[in-house]
């Protein structure tokens, strides 16, 4: 028998888990000129910029295509960036107000191709996003504890939907189950994530207002 | 649950279609209290998929390719050229002076280019690619439409609507087209499709089968994306073939480039024309050439008396005398004295199962099998020390066995490493190598299964 095949002979050095010293050195390093340094800041912020960003972009608006720009904008204007203040902060407020100029765009061409439905999704997302003083990747740490208290059949379905990527059809035939009923299965544990996540959010705004 | 709830269900998992959304969006209309769920459902759907999807190399990579050419140092040339200019001012001053003293003419050129512009914009925006999706060709009764429960017979003619599912059965084919737009979807045999959307872009989900696709441009940033449960083909215009099976998909581009996804983790290749990628679990994604043979190489003058002896040759294994593409497993007989012949490329099983192999050879032939793509994992699983007629793949008994490898239980849509060695000493040389899967009888291994490895440098 064949011993099991090779797989992942290589692997980016991504998933490295940076501290802020060594980033801000990384900077430092890119602002004398050692451009390929870059790729240590990207990598190190990356997924945090597309969690803070996700729930902000409608339909029509990649994440990963205004997280690019937001680096990117980031990189030509490192020059003002000064060391020790909050690069991701700084980063979110670059790629917040270019994720505003991109839904108004997208409301305005939803609203003459009469595509209704991207536009209200559009119109309530611009509205929400234009109302939030700044962009942080809290709700994902929300999202986590939230996840903990589902079941653990609510846990693996959300897995298999989302990590893996299978359509309902799929999972129905899995599971034995019409599409239908794990659509809305899916649905009410979407809506358990969404109770929870703005019932902590509520609590943590509390705190901070208690704390201030 | 009420028909809101299940349509905004519905919406979450993609099976809402055109007219659907639009009846969710004038429910939502009057229900201000459901905008609110129906947002912070969404918003959630949303930190779900960046959660669990992590970010795709690619997209890392893009930023770091954009900025080392903004830091290239033509650009930062002109960069510096431009900071060199005179200031704001007095371009304004001059622009403005300018622009008043020809204004008649520059307003007429404005407008002529407004009107060709326009007029590009439309025929490209909207040009040949806004046909809708109908059946040109189909076997008659062999194929069928399931639309919203019902099953129809597909016949000649029948539009192809959003969430209908095309399947054809046995020794049947349908041939969907798209009006003006030089677009055409041939479904073979044994092939269910489903045209999940046309709202951005033709959407379509290959559930099984194969499907040979000639696709028209297509309109700026609405590709024509094709779905399998293993990947993504994203395309704006190419010709290729998309074929799944129960483990592994396969794309085979003819002509331009087709982006290909794997859905487990979102890696993604650009599949030139030529080329073709494989999704499926454990084999590694990449686009490689479609040319079918085995790389031949061979080295003269061998003094080695065996095959162990010839690995003190310097010239070996790096250096051949010569080589060519072999369109079967084969060196044909051939009169010739210190002669060695090596094999190399990978076997691409057509379906898994255990695989059988026999070598034929003159004087010392060995074959090599690596259980994986990689050379450095190869171990001999045939071979002959006294020589056989060509082709005997089944000699006298005491060589038989290790002429012939038994079983080993390969994989769909993985490839293999295999090298095939013969060192011809006098006289008549050859060397052939045949295989035995399932459903398919003993015979000479041939280029469909075969591709060349890369040469040494």
């Amino acid at each position: 028998m064949f011993p099991p095949p090779v797989t992942g002979r290589f692997r980016h050095p991504r998933t490295s888990i940076m501290t802020e010293p060594d980033i801000e050195q990384a900077i430092q390093r890119v602002k004398a000129g050692c451009v390929d340094d870059y790729s240590t800041v990207v990598s190190a912020y990356h997924q945090r910029l597309r969690a803070a960003l996700a729930e902000w972009c409608p339909p029509g608006v990649g994440v990963d295509e205004i997280a690019q720009f937001a680096f990117i904008q980031a990189f030509r204007q490192l020059h003002r960036y000064r060391p020790g203040t909050n690069f991701f902060a700084w980063l979110c407020a670059i790629a917040h107000h270019h994720l505003l100029g991109e839904t108004e765009v997208l409301r305005r061409g939803a609203r003459n191709r009469e595509n209704y439905l991207q536009h209200l999704i559009t119109q309530q997302l611009h509205e929400a996003t234009a109302g939030e003083p700044e962009l942080n990747d809290t709700r994902i740490r929300l999202l986590d504890e939230c996840l903990q208290v589902l079941s653990p059949e609510a846990q693996e379905l959300i897995g298999e939907r989302y990590r893996e990527r299978r359509t309902v059809e799929s999972l129905a035939s899995t599971l034995g189950r019409t599409a239908s009923a794990v659509s809305v299965n899916l649905f009410a544990i979407r809506r358990k994530l969404r109770e929870c996540i703005e019932a902590k959010s509520a609590a943590l705004s509390r705190g901070g207002l208690g704390t201030a | 649950m009420n028909e809101l709830e299940t349509r905004q269900a519905w919406f979450f998992d993609g099976a809402l279609d055109s007219t659907e959304a639009e009846a969710l969006a004038r429910d939502l209309e009057l229900d201000p209290q459901g905008v609110r769920e129906f947002i912070g459902s969404y918003r959630v759907d949303r930190l779900l998929a960046a959660k669990f999807q992590p970010p795709r190399a690619e997209a890392i990579d893009a930023i770091m390719a954009q900025v080392r050419r903004e830091n290239h140092p033509f650009v930062q040339s002109v960069l510096r050229g431009v900071r060199a200019l005179p200031p704001r001012t007095t371009l304004l001053q001059h622009a403005r002076e300018w622009i008043g003293r020809y204004r008649g003419i520059l307003q007429w050129t404005l407008a002529s280019a407004t009107v060709v512009v326009l007029a590009l914009s439309g025929v490209w925006l909207f040009g040949p690619t806004i046909g809708d999706p109908m059946i040109a060709e189909a076997t008659a009764g062999g194929a069928t439409l399931e639309r919203a429960g019902q099953t129809l017979l597909v016949t000649v003619g029948i539009r192809v609507r959003a969430s209908d599912s095309l399947r054809t059965g046995t020794n049947a084919v349908a041939t969907i087209t798209f009006g003006a737009e030089h677009t055409r979807l041939e479904l073979r045999e044994l092939t269910e499709l489903k045209l999940t959307s046309l709202s951005r872009g033709k959407q379509f989900e290959l559930k099984t089968g194969k499907v040979e696709a000639s696709i028209a441009r297509q309109r700026p940033f609405s590709p024509m994306i094709l779905t399998t449960p293993q990947a993504e083909a994203r395309v704006l215009g190419t010709r290729f073939i998309l074929s799944v099976t129960t483990n592994a998909t396969r794309l085979d581009v003819a002509e331009g480039n087709v982006r290909f996804t794997r859905t487990r983790d979102l890696r993604a290749v650009r599949v030139a024309g030529g080329h073709y990628a494989v999704a499926a679990p454990d084999y590694e994604l990449l686009a490689l050439p479609m040319a079918g043979g085995i790389l031949r190489e061979f080295w003269r003058g061998v003094s080695g008396k065996n095959l162990r002896a010839i690995e003190q040759d310097s010239r070996f294994p790096d250096h051949p005398d010569g080589s060519d593409l072999a369109r079967t497993f084969e060196l044909e007989p051939v009169q010739t004295n210190k002669l060695l012949v090596r094999f190399r490329g990978y076997l691409h099983p057509p379906v898994t199962g255990d695989y059988e192999f026999w070598l034929a050879g003159a004087n010392a032939a060995q074959l090599l099998m690596s259980p994986t793509e990689l050379a450095e994992d190869t171990v001999v699983i045939a071979q002959t020390s006294n020589g056989t007629q060509p082709k005997a793949w089944d000699a006298p008994r005491f060589q038989r066995l290790s002429q012939w490898a038994p079983p080993l239980p390969l994989v769909a849509g993985r490839r293999y490493y295999i090298e095939g060695l013969v060192l011809i000493r006098r006289g008549e040389g050859h060397l052939s190598v045949a295989w035995k899967g399932p459903g398919r009888p003993r015979e000479l291994l041939t280029a469909e299964f075969l591709s060349p490895a890369e040469p040494k440098k």
